[in-house]
């Protein structure tokens, strides 16, 4: 989880409000470091992982001097090292500096000598690996370089044999190891007492150490390290100082060259000000803010990059109709931060649209590329006067929203496009993943005049709670509680009613069935029909709890949709399903 | 059967191009998609993210297509420009081997790994550490792209997939997710939270699916002037289709499977005359000759004086050779008056979508949507077409287009040159000679009016002209397009290539079983009476004809069906002992009724066995004629002229009930009625209620 853009990462660590943090850090482990550090950080545990492999990464390439222990660290990411030996091999490839090669086979460092030991085979083998790496296994380095093909990272510069090293191992994501590794949680944390080498073991998680330890008291207590909660102040000038560099070019297509141009850091800062104080009521993660405001800085920068270019090509014209000193006069016109004006103006045009991109970008309906390529502004918006501006500006992002979807071809599918019989199985699903099962026959078991009649009486005379009664057992509405689960059996029951009250008239006519009911009969045990549930249940939108292997037993399903989704279908479907519902909402 | 398979195969080419072409758009998008998904970043973005392209709609020609377009665009790539383009590597995963993170990553890295190096070493990292594709990655030189297909993306384990995707490796990895959900409500968005979604870069790409691809298909493929399916879809049968498209399933797959079912008896002359022969003095003789065509030559025989005459009189094919001549004749026939129809029935299009084009609101709001509904575009009326029932579709088209503007006109009559020019066989553009002529007349009278239209100011002047033209081409197209709407089921010998309006045979597509079976077990006689005569062996069913006509007593029927009956009366448990007595009690009237029949005629006529020759009745009816013993228990007093058995007969009797009984029990067990409890003993449970009579 340490793949955070480089700027954000050097903003990380000069930030003031993690100093705290990486001061901490590098002094207690220069000095003399616990065995066992936890690093607890509810809200930004991605920027806290980031931070501190940028100052174990520091310190290991501080060449040490007298006095000083050479520090050798391997950071593993708990959820990715979900088997012991993809653990081992990790931190012992890392802690050894070594790089698996596919010409060589891809082995693993496997120590010094002749013979290849293998460490990853259990956790004894680990603390021997350990062992021997901080034995001073300089050996093993040079090989790996005379070898020509793995080479140790920041290994090349203590050859000198350093009287001691100090080897740290961080878990990323320490929390996941419960679940997946529980049987190393305690030998991990007492990593330093079992190989008796000077190893630190550093947790990071969100969670709470409490929360992730073995009963019994088997590890020993951690040193807490805590992150504080970033305030605004300090989010805005993270992400503010956090400036990308400029783009190599023709590295992408949707953004301006000059997007990230340095003159324009200061409109940026600005920029991000403003976008926090907008965002902040909904999110003040730092990582979610940076995306929304990649999604949103090229089209906001755009306007006065347009006003640039209008510049240069004016200057082009009026150079070359004097064509006299054309090399001086490039000089002053480089990009020039936007005056004051231009910026106010910039800011009050695209606020609203920071709104728009936290609601389509913070769950995800969309992602950032096609955000900004969407809400692109239209071009030399600045010389639009500036009552007109607005409206241009949702103007362009209507028909950029178009012309993306022309490209990508008609959307009309979607839930409408399920097939009619699909569709009247969803809604007897939702029917009978709310109504309880004794009620069945009340609500299906007449006809449908008699069912409208009901539902007038009910809405004349609502039920009133009796006084006093209130606190002392409230039904909880089914649709609040989930849906239940229902056999196949009932799901066809109530669908024939369905299919007799409300598809009888737009079938094919078929004269062999002449008992009433006797067509929809067959038609509820059609193959095609079953065909279909099974689909729907592979969609997702009926869920199967049933084991689907077992064929002895009745198949039990769920319905997969909400209140809302029903309504439409059935809408569609011409089922008035308020009078079909139990409880009507 | 060689014919049907040529004609099918014509179909199945066209479906399949259309088919191709309809996808042609996604495949291309989805290439981009893999080919260009590290290219093409934003920048300033926080942390790198992982191309995800669901894939909605998907079906196995479709992913067929994008693999090979995958591949494809990379030689392509790699030839036109030298520059090193990075090729894409794919790998395809299913839910089933991937039920845990190591069985999935192992998949995932070994399917990579072991692609292309066969003398990969021991190694000592593990087959599913990514550390290991890494690796392999780092020593590739040309930078490949990982295509990564996740099939039936709703059966993988949320779980399992959350973390694969936590893994982020340093990797170009792209994944592809086939997903059979409609895109909204979206399952991504459902089924996975905030954190995963936020690593990943979502890019939907959308399959055309559903009944729009449905319509495309038949449309092009049956009413296409530039295509000519040997056989023509009737009503009935398109009818059917379009129907089940709406109602069960709309997928091109079903489509395809239920286009195959267009054979018939005498579509031997579907494709040509030849029988198979080289020469038609070859297939004179084999249709003279061999005896298995005389009857075939006979059927021709009298639908060709069937349908011939009603017409002419003394036009009666004699010889063989003129026998041949007329069926050519006639299939010629039928392919104009079908090649004309789709003709008309595509200017019949055009002219209505110019005119809805003109004033979509005033043509139509009258009906509102049920009008839409009976536009010559909608699926329904590729039905109508065939019915007769467009005409009065066609005639608001023409007068529609009576009260075009010069200017629509204008485009409308362009549009028309154009696709009459545009027809592809000779044969179409022979056809159509006069209405092209026409056209290019009307056409040179058009353009000032085009002229006019631009000008504005002064239309009233020039109204009246364009008023007249209007009409005229309004009354043109109506007489053109009436003429060519006519029923094909008038020519003769119609029935060898189309289908007409005899109903589609839905029962094999879309059978229900269960109510069959139970019908079945129910009205046994009758099930068999319907089998013999499908099959056309008639003399299966012997000695149950007599009573045919009332319904059979109980004891008449084979042993599963008494079995059935029974079970029908009971509750919801069943005591099997209890079945098992009022089994015995059925059989016992059973013999004691074929023993008095046998008394009643005294050569012993077979035994009563409804077909079930399987049973072995020759004991009981033996025993029956020989007559020595009868039961004890259910000797009513009645039944004085029956014989007792003796000892060992009885017990013989009893053996046979049982194992009689057995076997009904059995095999409704088979057949799903039946299910075992271990709650209580000698009792099942039944499985199905509510049995109809």
């Amino acid at each position: 989880m340490s793949d955070i853009a480089p700027g954000l990462q050097t903003a990380l660590a000069d930030s003031p409000h993690y100093e705290f943090v990486s001061n901490h850090l590098s002094l207690l482990l220069s000095s003399y470091p616990p065995p066992f550090i936890f690093i607890h950080d509810p809200e930004t545990v991605r920027l806290t992982a980031s931070l501190v492999q940028s100052t174990l990464h520091g310190l290991a390439s501080k060449s040490p001097t007298s006095g000083e222990s050479q520090i050798k660290y391997a950071c593993v990411n708990a959820v990715a090292c979900f088997s012991p030996r993809i653990l081992y091999d990790t931190a012992l490839n890392a802690l050894a500096g070594w790089t698996p090669d596919w010409r060589d086979g891809a082995t693993n460092w496997h120590g010094s000598g002749a013979e290849a030991r293998r460490y990853n085979e259990n956790f004894d083998a680990f603390v021997h690996g350990i062992q021997t790496i901080a034995a001073g296994a300089d050996n093993a380095g040079e090989n790996a370089q005379t070898n020509g093909a793995g080479k140790g990272k920041g290994k090349a510069k203590e050859q000198g044999a350093p009287p001691n090293r100090r080897l740290v191992l961080v878990v990323e994501r320490a929390e996941r190891l419960k679940d997946n590794l529980p049987e190393l949680v305690v030998p991990l944390t007492r990593l330093g007492e079992l190989s008796q080498v000077d190893i630190t073991t550093l947790f990071l998680s969100e969670v709470q150490w409490q929360d992730i330890r073995l009963p019994l008291r088997a590890s020993p207590e951690p040193y807490y390290i805590d992150v504080p909660f970033l305030i605004k102040q300090d989010t805005q000038e993270l992400l503010a100082s956090a400036y990308p560099s400029p783009p190599a070019e023709s590295s992408t297509s949707a953004v301006d060259v000059d997007a990230y141009h340095p003159a324009l850091k200061p409109l940026y800062t600005h920029f991000i000000a403003t976008l926090c104080s907008t965002c902040s009521p909904f999110t003040h993660d730092p990582i979610e803010l940076a995306y929304i405001a990649a999604a949103r800085w090229p089209g906001f920068i755009q306007p006065v990059l347009d006003a640039h270019r209008g510049l240069l090509k004016e200057e082009e014209i009026a150079s070359s109709a004097e064509d006299g000193d054309a090399d001086g006069k490039h000089e002053p016109h480089e990009l020039q931060p936007p005056t004051e004006d231009t910026r106010l103006r910039l800011i009050r045009l695209f606020t609203p649209s920071f709104t728009a991109a936290l609601e389509s970008l913070y769950p995800r309906l969309s992602n950032a590329m096609d955000w900004a390529r969407v809400h692109a502004p239209p071009v030399d918006l600045l010389l639009m006067p500036p009552g007109h501006a607005p409206e241009a500006l949702a103007a362009q992002v209507v028909t950029n929203a178009a012309s993306l979807n022309t490209q990508h071809g008609p959307t009309e599918a979607g839930i409408e496009a399920l097939p009619r019989m699909a569709k009247f199985v969803l809604v007897a699903a939702f029917l009978a993943s709310t109504n309880p099962a004794r009620s069945d026959l009340r609500m299906f078991g007449r006809g449908l005049d008699e069912r409208s009649k009901r539902r007038k009486r009910k809405v004349g005379t609502p039920r009133k709670p009796k006084p006093g009664t209130t606190g002392t057992a409230v039904k909880i509405p089914q649709r609040l509680l989930g849906p239940t689960t229902f056999p196949l059996d009932r799901l066809i029951a109530i669908l024939g009613v369905l299919l007799e009250e409300n598809d009888a008239d737009t079938r094919p006519a078929a004269p062999q069935y002449t008992v009433s009911g006797e067509y929809t009969e067959m038609e509820i045990a059609r193959v095609a029909l079953h065909a279909n549930i099974v689909e729907l249940a592979s969609m997702r939108l009926l869920v199967r709890t049933s084991p689907p292997d077992s064929l002895d037993r009745v198949p039990m399903f769920k319905c997969g949709i909400g209140y809302e989704l029903a309504i439409k279908l059935a809408k569609s479907l011409g089922i008035i399903l308020n009078d079909l519902v139990y409880e009507v909402v | 059967m060689r014919a049907y398979n040529a004609a099918w195969q014509k179909c199945l080419n066209r479906v399949r191009s259309i088919l191709k072409a309809l996808n042609a758009s996604v495949v291309e998008n989805v290439v981009q998609q893999v080919s260009g998904a590290y290219d093409d970043v934003l920048p300033g973005l926080p942390y790198p993210e992982l191309p995800v392209v669901p894939l909605y709609g998907t079906s196995f020609a479709l992913l067929d297509d994008i693999m090979h377009g995958i591949a494809n665009s990379q030689s392509a790539k790699n030839d036109a420009d030298g520059t090193p383009s990075h090729p894409t590597l794919q790998v395809h995963l299913y839910p089933p081997e991937c039920s845990s993170v190591t069985n999935m990553m192992r998949a995932l890295v070994t399917g990579f790994v072991d692609r292309e190096c066969d003398k990969r070493k021991a190694t000592s990292l593990a087959s599913f550490d990514v550390n290991l594709l890494r690796a392999w990655y780092t020593a590739q030189d040309s930078q490949p792209r990982l295509a990564v297909f996740l099939h039936e993306f709703e059966k993988f384990d949320k779980g399992v997939v959350q973390d694969v995707f936590m893994h982020i490796p340093y990797l170009p990895l792209v994944f592809v997710l086939g997903m059979a959900s409609p895109p909204t409500p979206p399952y991504l968005h459902s089924a996975y939270p905030r954190s995963t979604l936020a690593l990943l870069r979502v890019q939907q790409v959308l399959a055309p699916t559903g009944v729009t691809t449905i319509k495309e298909i038949l449309t092009r493929t049956f009413y296409d002037a530039n295509f000519e399916p040997d056989i023509m879809l009737g009503p009935g049968a398109l009818e059917y289709i379009v129907d089940f498209a709406n109602r069960h399933s709309a997928s091109p797959d079903t489509l395809l499977t239920m286009l195959q079912h267009f054979a018939n008896p005498l579509s031997i002359f579907v494709h040509d005359n030849l029988l198979g022969q080289t020469s038609t003095h070859d297939a004179e003789r084999v249709l003279g000759s061999s005896s298995g065509f005389s009857a075939l030559s006979d059927a021709l025989h009298a639908r060709l004086l069937a349908s011939s005459s009603q017409k002419q009189t003394n036009n009666r094919p004699q010889t063989i050779t003129q026998l041949l001549g007329s069926v050519s004749t006639a299939r010629a026939a039928f392919h104009r008056t079908a090649r004309r129809m789709r003709v008309a029935f595509a200017v019949a299009r055009i002219a209505e979508r110019v005119a809805s084009d003109e004033s979509p609101n005033a043509l139509f709001s009258g009906g509102g949507a049920e009008a839409r509904a009976n536009r010559l575009d909608g699926l329904e009326m590729l039905v109508g077409v065939q019915r007769s029932r467009a005409t009065s579709q066609v005639h608001s088209v023409c007068t529609a287009v009576r009260k075009l503007s010069a200017a629509k006109l204008y485009t409308l009559v362009q549009e028309l040159h154009t696709f009459l020019y545009g027809l592809e066989s000779a044969a179409t553009r022979r056809d159509e000679e006069d209405a092209r002529l026409w056209i290019v007349q009307t056409l040179n009278e058009c353009p000032q009016d085009m002229e006019d239209a631009q000008d504005d100011d002064a239309p009233p002047v020039q109204d009246a002209t364009a008023k007249e033209l209007a009409k005229n081409v309004g009354d043109w197209l109506e007489g053109y397009i009436q003429e060519r709407l006519v029923r094909l089921e008038e020519c003769t010998l119609w029935d060898i290539w189309h289908t007409g309006a005899s109903p589609f045979p839905s029962e094999p597509i879309n059978p229900a079983p269960r109510p069959t079976v139970i019908a079945a077990l129910l009205h046994p006689h009758d099930f068999i009476r319907a089998h013999a005569g499908l099959t056309g062996t008639a003399g299966l069913i012997s000695s149950g004809d007599e009573d045919s006509s009332g319904d059979p007593a109980l004891w008449e029927l084979p042993d599963t069906s008494i079995a059935f009956r029974r079970y029908v009366e009971a509750g919801r448990m069943v005591n099997v002992f209890d079945w098992f007595e009022s089994f015995a009690v059925v059989l016992d009237n059973q013999r004691k009724q074929l023993k008095r029949r046998a008394a009643a005629a005294a050569p012993p006529t077979p035994a009563r066995v409804n077909g079930r020759g399987k049973r072995s009745p020759v004991k009981g009816k033996g025993r029956a004629v020989n007559g020595k013993s009868k039961p004890e228990e259910h000797e009513d007093g009645e039944e004085s002229s029956d014989e007792s058995m003796d000892e060992e007969e009885e017990e013989q009797w009893k053996n046979e009930v049982q194992a009689r009984f057995i076997r009904a029990l059995h095999e409704l067990d088979y057949m799903g009625f039946v299910k075992h409890t271990g709650r209580k003993p000698d009792h099942v449970i039944r499985t199905i209620y509510d049995v109809p009579d």
